[in-house]
């Protein structure tokens, strides 16, 4: 085993110093790549201090994503784009993208990839919850030697948060990519309780804070406008549950509770009291009974003909609402009001709300070479150097935005694309969805309307959500999810079609024990088990 | 020709049927009439209107404009076109070799070979090894992709085999005692008296590329190859939401989300209705009688 | 087999079969390595059912499980209102989607008038080509408490309600929408198939004084007969063939209960990872149910029609 490691790790010195001195670069290297190389490459150590970016190379670096950072569709291909190009002119470094055709399942996608042993260099995909399978069946490559050396800046930004750290490397503790975060819960939360502004002041009501508030005001709409109550299930998150502790409306979730215990959202009391409240609303004939198969379309046609007055939804329909009322003239205000709570005073805290860590992370695979390695790593470290940071979130200063005040600002050219805000985005900058860097709160604040922008400041303000929130780290075991998947997609199934039920009164709650019953006979304990078992390997990471 | 007499039985059923028929055409040819307004109306109307609609609101090209502006538009067109021109033929030919070999009598392995391949119609290796097995036979990616492993539909080559079943024995075997080989009583006789099945297998086929978007979208890496179908599909998923998450993405208002939609169908839909009244041509009645009689 | 046949070697047999066949064997073999190569060749992905598949692994190292996908599938507190379900959807299907487009070829069959013949048949067909995306969405405003079937409803004194959130009108909605779609589309072959038959029939039956809706008995129905058959059998084939995207936009947590079918449920699995094994192994037992029904209605067909696939 010893006699291995240091014939490998002077033979990676041979070949990093084959490098160095430039007559390595003739061909791929067909060298084999286990994981104890790399780390004997990188404690050999660079013998070259770091000169910044952009990087002398000639070296190209295969990069492979989906669903995220795709050139705009008015470019026939990422040559065109000035966000691809830029970066490559920024860091030095020649990036061949690959993205699956246009149109087509990316998931899909990345498995074919898997399987067509023609992996790219660095894969940047949804894999946070795999890494460890991913790293054991020799896809991705163990960097937990070389960040430190190579991808400094990102390194020193694991250390500064422990939460980012330990999403970031597996349960044995190995780092396994360069991750996606979110500078603050600011972009995290983007869905909650609004209403018509307008109808309230002409009724003189305030905004609401508590559950009573908010029944007055449905109340109040339904007599005043002969408008309900209405939603799209999906975009119900978590509802008014925060006034009751509940942490879900109508799709099941897990959550975190008081006592550090993984809990089932739909299997608490708390939950019981909640849905009471709604089934209430619903035999009162107040809440829109199309909300059961409403879409978002079906929405804004409510909207737009003053059938609701109040609702839950994401920042996006909410900017979609209030054009559309812009443009047919209807004089419609919504804005986003806070989260119910149970007294005036008390701390939200069930609320929608995504982890600061995004699922994506760019993970090097194992046919990115030993020699590569270094350049790959300096590649991603990109978005965490100040510049780096600047460039993912606002694109090249003097074109997509200029410094006012110290405050990176986006041009008229990104601002007003005559395609539309976010199209002017995607042209200019990576960090709107998913991008290897640390998405700026500015970008995000200034990306949205402003309406938008005061609805989530509401949401945000008073909110131990996080403290409450399923990591996205979380992983289970192969054996686990196995296990698991077999039995909690017919608990999800059973208690999705429960809830709906209870809203229309079609079951009543009466019976609410013999439900959490059923559910347990159908392996809720089992399933908590397996999710506890994997949240307690998380913290101990 | 026997002239008949109408009944009042007669006139009682052709009111019936015509009105019947005046009833389908409306249920049917309405909705199309829908989706020709809705694609150049104003998308907010649509919005706050769903449901019926007599005529467009608010006259708006934008959202074809739009679907005429994406890059790959002209591209798409021109592969799907090269599609179909490489397939159909190799369709054809190999329903009717499969068709007339099933219609077959009295063959020793023809139970086998029909078992053999009715096998797959039911039970397949899965997208994996179809994927790595396309890729090693060098279908990945070009053109030949997407013809090649779609050359036969077993489906097809059964409905085939029924048209063939139904030509009177007799004529084939006069061919046969004048010395004519399977492939000439195929291509001489056979196939032009089955000509209305033809006409269908051959929209079948056609409509059946056309309407493919997932083998492209599986084996097509190049957008520049990717048929028409893929590049709507990308157009109207660039209108949705990426991550499907419902994530502010800032101004997302678009002006066509809806209406785009529309207009999709009539760009895909059009090339299609236009073809069929060809086609119409070989349904006519009595096709086969000059032939069987003559 | 005949006693006289089994007296001869089979090996001379099989020789004087290809000498005699050999232009049809000819023609056959590109078709057999088209199936060899393309449906044979990675047919070996059949044994993920019996894997536990990952995809960084490949199918072949992939670990076994014997069974287990199955037994998952078959014990899951779900299974048997799946399978009622798939059953009931395609059942309705069969029973009133497959003779629509058969009717619907009769009547046009009976137009006199050509151009509104050709007419009906254009028109009948377009529905085929709007997406079951936009089909769903358009259904989904149509059966809002406000929408146009509610209208429908109110204005012969019926009260208003969300159609698609009522367990009973799930089937009608589902089946109805698929007959509306396909009904034209369908309809070609059989209309093709009504070209083949022979116009004296008709001449000879009208001497004989036959009305309207007697030749369509005794001699177009008959006509059609032997495609009817086909396309059945291949239907039957099929019974467990029930595709999840329409299903998946038209359902919600309230019609679970009569509308969720196996492949739904798969799908729906398939959320929590991407589970190879599981919808193979389900795919595999859709399979087998399919190829007994097709073999079952193929037997039937054969001794009472005489028509048959095999």
């Amino acid at each position: 085993m010893k006699t291995k490691q240091i014939l490998a790790a002077i033979l990676a010195a041979m070949m990093a110093s084959a490098a160095l001195s430039g007559c390595g670069d003739g061909g791929e290297s067909s060298q084999s790549t286990a994981s104890t190389q790399s780390s004997a490459a990188a404690s050999s150590g660079e013998t070259e201090e770091f000169a910044g970016y952009p990087i002398e190379t000639d070296e190209t670096l295969t990069v492979w994503t989906a669903g995220t950072l795709g050139p705009d569709s008015s470019y026939t291909d990422y040559t065109e784009s000035p966000f691809h190009t830029g970066l490559a002119e920024m860091t030095g470094i020649n990036v061949e993208w690959q993205f699956p055709a246009a149109g087509s399942d990316n998931t899909q996608a990345f498995n074919l990839l898997l399987v067509s042993d023609d992996l790219p260099d660095i894969m940047f995909w949804q894999i946070i919850s795999n890494a460890q399978q991913y790293i054991d069946d020799g896809v991705i490559r163990d960097l937990t030697a070389d960040l430190p050396t190579y991808a400094p800046n990102y390194w020193q930004y694991l250390q500064e948060n422990e939460h980012y750290d330990k999403s970031l490397k597996t349960d044995s503790g190995q780092y396994y990519g360069v991750g996606s975060f979110r500078e603050s819960i600011w972009g995290a939360v983007y869905a909650g309780p609004v209403l018509r502004a307008d109808w309230l002041n002409e009724q003189g009501l305030d905004e609401p804070v508590t559950m009573e508030d908010w029944d007055t005001i449905i109340r109040t709409f339904n007599e005043a406008y002969g408008a309900r109550f209405a939603f799209v299930t999906s975009r119900m998150y978590t509802g008014f549950g925060s006034a009751y502790g509940a942490y879900t409306t109508f799709s099941p979730s897990f959550y975190i509770d008081d006592n550090g215990k993984v809990q089932y959202s739909m299997a608490q009391e708390n939950w019981k009291n909640y849905m009471q409240q709604l089934n209430t609303w619903y035999e009162d004939g107040l809440i829109d009974p199309d909300s059961v198969t409403l879409d978002d379309n079906g929405m804004s046609t409510k909207t737009l003909n003053d059938e609701t007055g109040t609702t839950i939804t994401a920042t996006s329909q909410l900017s979609t609402w209030i054009q559309n009322a812009e443009s047919a003239g209807t004089g419609a205000e919504w804005i986003g009001v806070s989260y119910p709570v149970a007294q005036e005073g008390d701390v939200v805290t069930a609320t929608q709300m995504e982890d600061t860590v995004q699922s994506y992370v760019a993970a090097v695979t194992t046919s990115c070479s030993d020699e590569k390695l270094p350049l790959a790593l300096r590649w991603l470290d990109y978005g965490f150097t100040d510049e780096g940071y600047l460039y993912w979130n606002y694109g090249t200063e003097g074109v997509s935005y200029t410094m006012e005040d110290g405050v990176p600002t986006f041009t008229d050219t990104v601002l007003n694309d005559p395609a539309g805000t976010r199209y002017g985005l995607d042209k200019y900058i990576g960090t709107q969805w998913a991008g290897i860097s640390k998405q700026a709160e500015g970008m995000v604040k200034q990306k949205n309307a402003p309406e938008s922008v005061a609805a989530v400041d509401l949401w945000v303000e008073n909110n131990e959500m996080a403290d409450h929130l399923m990591p996205y780290g979380v992983t289970l075991t192969t054996e686990e999810s196995t296990e698991y998947s077999s039995l909690a997609t017919s608990i999800d199934t059973y208690a999705s079609e429960m809830a709906l039920k209870y809203l229309t009164g079609e079951e009543s709650l009466d019976n609410f024990d013999s439900f959490v019953e059923t559910m347990n006979e159908m392996g809720l304990p089992r399933v908590l088990e397996i999710r506890q078992a994997a949240y307690d390997r998380f913290l101990a990471r | 020709m026997y002239i008949h007499k109408k009944t009042a039985g007669d006139w009682a059923f052709d009111i019936i049927n015509t009105l019947l028929m005046l009833v389908l055409v409306f249920v049917t040819l309405y909705p199309m009439y829908y989706v020709l307004c809705a694609s150049v109306s104003d998308n907010t109307y649509l919005v706050a209107h769903p449901g019926v609609l007599f005529r467009p609101h608010g006259l708006n090209f934008g959202a074809y404009r739009m679907t005429f502006e994406h890059p790959l538009i002209l591209s798409g067109y021109r592969n799907i076109l090269l599609i179909l021109v490489l397939s159909l033929p190799l369709n054809i030919v190999m329903t009717l070799f499969c068709g007339y070999f099933m219609a077959a009598k009295k063959m020793f392995f023809k139970k086998y070979i029909v078992v053999f391949m009715m096998f797959t119609m039911f039970f397949s290796g899965g997208l994996i090894p179809a994927y790595l097995n396309q890729r090693s036979l060098g279908l990945f990616n070009n053109i030949w992709a997407l013809v090649i492993p779609g050359a036969l539909s077993l489906y097809n080559a059964i409905i085939c085999k029924t048209a063939i079943e139904a030509i009177p024995e007799g004529l084939t075997e006069s061919a046969y005692i004048d010395g004519a080989n399977d492939v000439i009583i195929l291509f001489r006789i056979v196939a032009p008296l089955i000509m209305p099945t033809m006409a269908v297998l051959l929209l079948y086929y056609g409509v059946g590329h056309w309407n493919n978007w997932f083998t492209a979208s599986i084996y097509i890496t190049d957008n520049n190859l990717l048929p028409i179908q893929n590049v709507l599909r990308a157009l109207l998923i660039a209108n949705t939401d990426v991550l499907g998450s419902g994530e502010s993405v800032g101004d997302q208002y678009d002006s066509y989300a809806e209406t785009i939609k529309y207009a999709a169908i009539i760009v895909t839909t059009v090339p299609v209705l236009c073809i069929y009244p060809f086609l119409q041509k070989y349904f006519v009645k009595g096709v086969m009688i000059g032939a069987v009689k003559g | 087999m005949a006693k006289r046949a089994a007296k001869r070697p089979i090996g001379q047999l099989i020789a004087r079969d290809f000498r005699q066949n050999k232009w049809k064997y000819l023609m056959i073999l590109p078709v057999v390595v088209y199936f060899i190569l393309f449906a044979y060749k990675p047919m070996y992905g059949i044994i993920i059912a019996f894997k536990n598949y990952r995809p960084t692994l490949g199918i072949m190292e992939s670990p076994w499980v014997g069974l287990d996908q199955f037994t998952t599938f078959f014990k899951d507190p779900y299974f048997w209102r799946l399978l009622r379900n798939t059953f009931t959807i395609s059942g309705l299907s069969i029973l009133f989607g497959f003779p629509a487009p058969i009717l619907l070829a009769l009547l046009i069959n009976e137009i006199r008038c050509s151009w509104f013949k050709r007419t009906v048949q254009t028109v009948s067909y377009m529905p085929y080509f709007i997406s079951v995306v936009v089909m769903c969405g358009l259904l989904k405003a149509f059966c809002q408490t406000d929408g146009v079937f509610n209208d429908l409803i109110a204005a012969f004194g019926g009260t208003r309600e969300n159609l698609l959130s009522v367990k009973d009108n799930f089937y009608a909605i589902y089946v109805g929408s698929g007959i509306w779609q396909s009904i034209g589309w369908d309809s070609i072959i059989y209309l093709a198939a009504l070209s083949g038959i022979d116009q004296q029939q008709y001449e000879a039956a009208r001497i004989d004084g036959a009305g309207r809706f007697r030749q369509m008995f005794s001699i177009t129905l008959p006509g059609l007969a032997p495609t009817i058959t086909i396309l059945f059998i291949l239907r039957m084939g099929g019974i467990l063939n029930v595709g999840y995207e329409k299903i998946l936009l038209l359902y919600q947590p309230l019609t679970y209960e009569v509308a969720d079918v196996i492949s739904t449920y798969v799908y729906r699995k398939g959320i929590i990872e991407a589970n190879y094994s599981y919808s193979t192994a389900v795919g595999l037992f859709n399979s087998v149910v399919n190829i007994c029904f097709l073999a079952l209605t193929n037997a039937i067909s054969r001794r009472v029609g005489e028509t048959s696939l095999f």
